[in-house]
């Protein structure tokens, strides 16, 4: 047996590989901090408070709308408003998770007082997302990171600091005099008018293929979760109606999302004890046409994440607001 | 298991690890397990496809070796070739043939269509399909002897750094490093190391980000103006900075645990023609190429024609165009079932029978107007117009459908896009810094100042280098490019 035996020239290496992990370590934790600052300085919207304030005045909003992406072009205010008569506000977007709709929440009643309904849109991976902390910066959070957990704190804030890149190439857009993306990401008072997008041609693969990746669900409590309980505490305490609605899905990534029975009983189980949340699931082909790819921005076999079109937030929202109707009288 | 996934981390550490402590004369056992493992993951029931033909070609080859009349030996030949290449023609092109037949036949007769099998097309089948191919032909040129050891063979053919995307590694090569007994030696794994990092930057920090910019070009070639033109270039950049930096990993993975793989790429957009980029763009195959086809149909051409010469011209012309031509066709269709990869190795094809034919004359221009003195000049451009041809070139290739490419080719325009040009510049200030880079590297023996920086300055830019890439790597789930050869 050729034993690996430490003698002098397997023992080389030790001092420079721990020399290595320590300058790894040193360089992690300095980047970290400096992505961080130059975050905190030039990329927070410190006059978010001020503006809200100011645009929710006298507007009378009885509903608050919450969630990610998904939400955002699902749900829109303005079907309130025409459907419903009803002043809704959509906070909902990409990278604001369980942690910052709590935050928002509580911000919300502080300054504008309890709203009469809380819609929520569910996600599937909704216990496994990290609130970005450009969003959580709007409330002064202060991330209580823990420094010594992880070893390398730009692998674990990841996500974050891709967003940073991403706000970086806003920067240079806007800098250049060029509109940013489709969908306005900061602009809170233009969010309420948007009814979502239609592309010109349709960007889902309708074929299964023989083989595609598939995608466990993250369990509750996961990343945020806690913060998911605490704004249905918060909500109970307040006599706030909630509703969790599960917006469709395109069929493919339903299939590719093979533990969304789990989810569904999670969520089951975590509002059992509540008795003024109302959970609506349009995931069926029953509720909407969840094949049809007209209605759907993106999803598909493998992909788990999917978006409503312009065309399919129009379906959906006519029937979803018919559904909840009762709960404004 | 792709290379940038933490599964294949934590599969390396292991293999390496054992590999360090297990017994020679049984290491070439545990590392064909391991890499029947790794093959098997994506897919365990197309394991078969990748040990059959080895078996194949193994016993086709020994037997072979024994045979002294040319008949049967040739006899022989043939028939493992047609079993070796069955494998990659049936999974690979079956519905391209069905699909192209179908098609010719409707132009005679009416309402004829033959339905597609759908067959999944196995990862890397393009590439040990052709180490087996090169094998039997090498054995039957008597170039090398027949490896008798079925494991050593076995573990050539399937070794798993080179499996999925290359290099095409010689079996004459790669057998001996197989067999060599490596002591553990720290520099050798660092520098390992280190073309693993190099090669995960040129993946997933360049190429996945310019990916981005290239996709939304290609699937929306409407007023995009000039970023039809960057598109094509960026689409140079990507496709060399994913299949480079595949094979980067792949060679540095082979390093860690202790065997020299061949060299795939060298600094090909410096290239000063296109034959030269053809020396340095994935070089395991244009080899291939050249040894297996280009070569033999070359002189076979030049045989028969021998003392005439059509059209007064040599024969060695001849043999050269219908070499080259009939290469790049082949070489156009390994990449991929689809006339778009046909038609740019025939695209490659046409450049080099061209560069050929104009030899003489070009040097003579040159010679007329001293224009040999600029030598610096003649090298820029040289390189400009090699890299703008390669990239015309990229655009078919990178298109999904003839009709696209068109589509392409007829939106350019100088002009500013309707989306502005943010995206662009940025995806432009990445490229220039990666091109610094390579120059730098290209050229580290000049630099003095590399060699002479103390271990630990070298050690802490290796660390920020790593940080480097989680800050800028993208995670769009791209696999490689040439995963789908």
């Amino acid at each position: 047996m050729n034993l690996f035996i430490f003698n002098s020239k397997t023992k080389k290496p030790i001092p420079r590989i721990i020399l290595f992990l320590v300058l790894l370590f040193l360089s992690d934790r300095f980047l970290f901090f400096l992505i961080s600052s130059i975050e905190s300085r030039l990329l927070v919207d410190h006059s978010f408070k001020k503006n809200f304030i100011d645009y929710s005045k006298n507007k009378n909003f009885n509903t608050i709308i919450l969630g990610t992406s998904r939400t955002l072009e699902g749900i829109h205010p303005v079907y309130f408003s025409s459907l419903l008569n009803q002043n809704a506000y959509k906070e909902a977007q990409f990278g604001k998770g369980p942690k910052y709709n709590y935050l928002f929440y509580k911000f919300y009643k502080k300054h504008c007082g309890v709203p009469k309904v809380l819609i929520y849109g569910m996600d599937y991976f909704m216990f496994n997302l990290d609130s970005r902390i450009r969003w959580l910066h709007r409330f002064n959070h202060q991330e209580n990171k823990d420094y010594f957990g992880n070893f390398l704190m730009l692998l674990k804030y990841k996500k974050n600091i891709d967003d940073f890149t991403d706000i970086m190439l806003e920067k240079l857009k806007q800098g250049l005099g060029e509109s940013g993306n489709l969908v306005p990401l900061r602009d809170f008072v233009k969010i309420q008018k948007y009814r979502g997008v239609d592309f010109e041609k349709i960007r889902i693969d309708s074929e299964r293929p023989d083989r595609f990746k598939h995608f466990r669900y993250h369990k509750f409590p996961g990343v945020e979760g806690d913060y998911f309980l605490k704004l249905l505490e918060e909500c109970q305490k307040d006599e706030v109606k909630v509703i969790l609605v599960f917006i469709p899905n395109y069929y493919g990534t339903n299939v590719t999302n093979i533990q969304r029975q789990l989810f569904y009983e999670d969520i089951h189980k975590i509002v059992k004890p509540f008795d003024n949340i109302n959970i609506y699931n349009y995931n069926k082909i029953k509720k909407f046409p969840l094949k049809n790819r007209e209605y759907f921005l993106n999803g598909g076999y493998g992909l788990t994440n999917s978006h409503l079109s312009k065309k399919g937030a129009a379906l959906f929202n006519r029937k979803f607001l018919k559904d909840i109707k009762h709960h404004y009288d | 298991m792709i290379f940038t996934s933490i599964d294949f981390i934590i599969f390396l550490s292991i293999v390496f690890s054992i590999s360090l402590v297990i017994p020679y004369k049984i290491k070439w056992m545990f590392l064909l397990a391991a890499s029947y493992f790794f093959y098997g993951n994506w897919n365990i029931d197309y394991l078969v496809l990748l040990i059959i033909p080895t078996l194949i070609t193994y016993l086709i080859a020994i037997k072979m070796n024994s045979i002294k009349l040319t008949v049967s030996r040739k006899r022989l030949f043939i028939i493992g070739l047609i079993l070796t290449l069955a494998g990659l023609i049936i999974f690979k092109y079956a519905d391209f043939i069905i699909t192209t037949f179908s098609v010719l036949m409707s132009l005679f007769v009416d309402k004829i269509s033959l339905k597609p099998v759908h067959l999944i097309h196995p990862i890397g089948i393009s590439f040990f399909t052709f180490k087996l191919v090169s094998y039997l032909i090498d054995v039957y040129r008597a170039d090398i002897k027949p490896e008798k050891h079925l494991g050593y063979f076995a573990l050539y053919i399937s070794f798993f750094p080179q499996i999925f995307m290359g290099p095409i590694d010689r079996a004459r090569h790669f057998i001996p490093e197989l067999k060599k007994r490596v002591p553990f030696d720290i520099d050798r794994v660092i520098s390992g190391v280190q073309l693993i990092a190099w090669g995960v930057f040129k993946k997933m920090v360049i190429a996945d980000r310019i990916s981005i910019f290239v996709n939304e070009v290609f699937q929306n070639p409407q007023q995009q103006g000039i970023n039809l033109i960057f598109g094509a270039y960026f689409y140079a950049f990507q496709i060399y900075c994913d299949f480079s930096g595949y094979t980067d990993m792949a060679i540095g993975i082979s390093r860690i645990l202790g065997f020299k793989s061949i060299r795939n790429f060298n600094f090909p957009y410096f290239s000063t023609s296109i034959s030269q980029f053809w020396n340095r763009w994935h070089i395991s195959l244009s080899t291939w190429l050249r040894d297996y086809l280009f070569l033999p149909i070359a002189y076979s051409t030049m045989r028969r024609l021998n003392s005439s010469q059509p059209k007064r011209i040599k024969a060695e012309a001849w043999g050269y165009t219908a070499g080259m031509f009939v290469t790049m066709f082949l070489g156009g269709l390994w990449h991929g079932a689809s006339w778009t990869f046909v038609l740019w190795g025939i695209i490659h094809g046409l450049y080099l029978i061209a560069s050929y034919s104009t030899k003489k004359a070009r040097k003579k221009i040159m010679k007329t107007f001293r224009l040999n003195k600029f030598s610096r000049l003649h090298r820029f451009f040289s390189i400009l117009i090699t890299f703008n041809l390669v990239s015309f070139a990229w655009i078919i290739f990178r298109s999904e459908s003839f009709h696209k490419a068109l589509i392409y080719l007829k939106n350019i325009q100088f002009s500013i896009p309707d989306i502005g040009i943010a995206h662009l510049i940025f995806n432009l200030c990445l490229i220039i810094f990666f091109v610094g880079l390579e120059i730098l590297y290209k050229n580290r023996d000049k630099f003095n100042f590399i060699k002479k920086m103390p271990r630990l300055s070298k050690i802490a830019a290796f660390a920020l280098f790593i940080c480097f890439i989680i800050i800028f790597s993208v995670d769009v789930s791209n696999e490689f490019i040439y995963f789908q050869f």
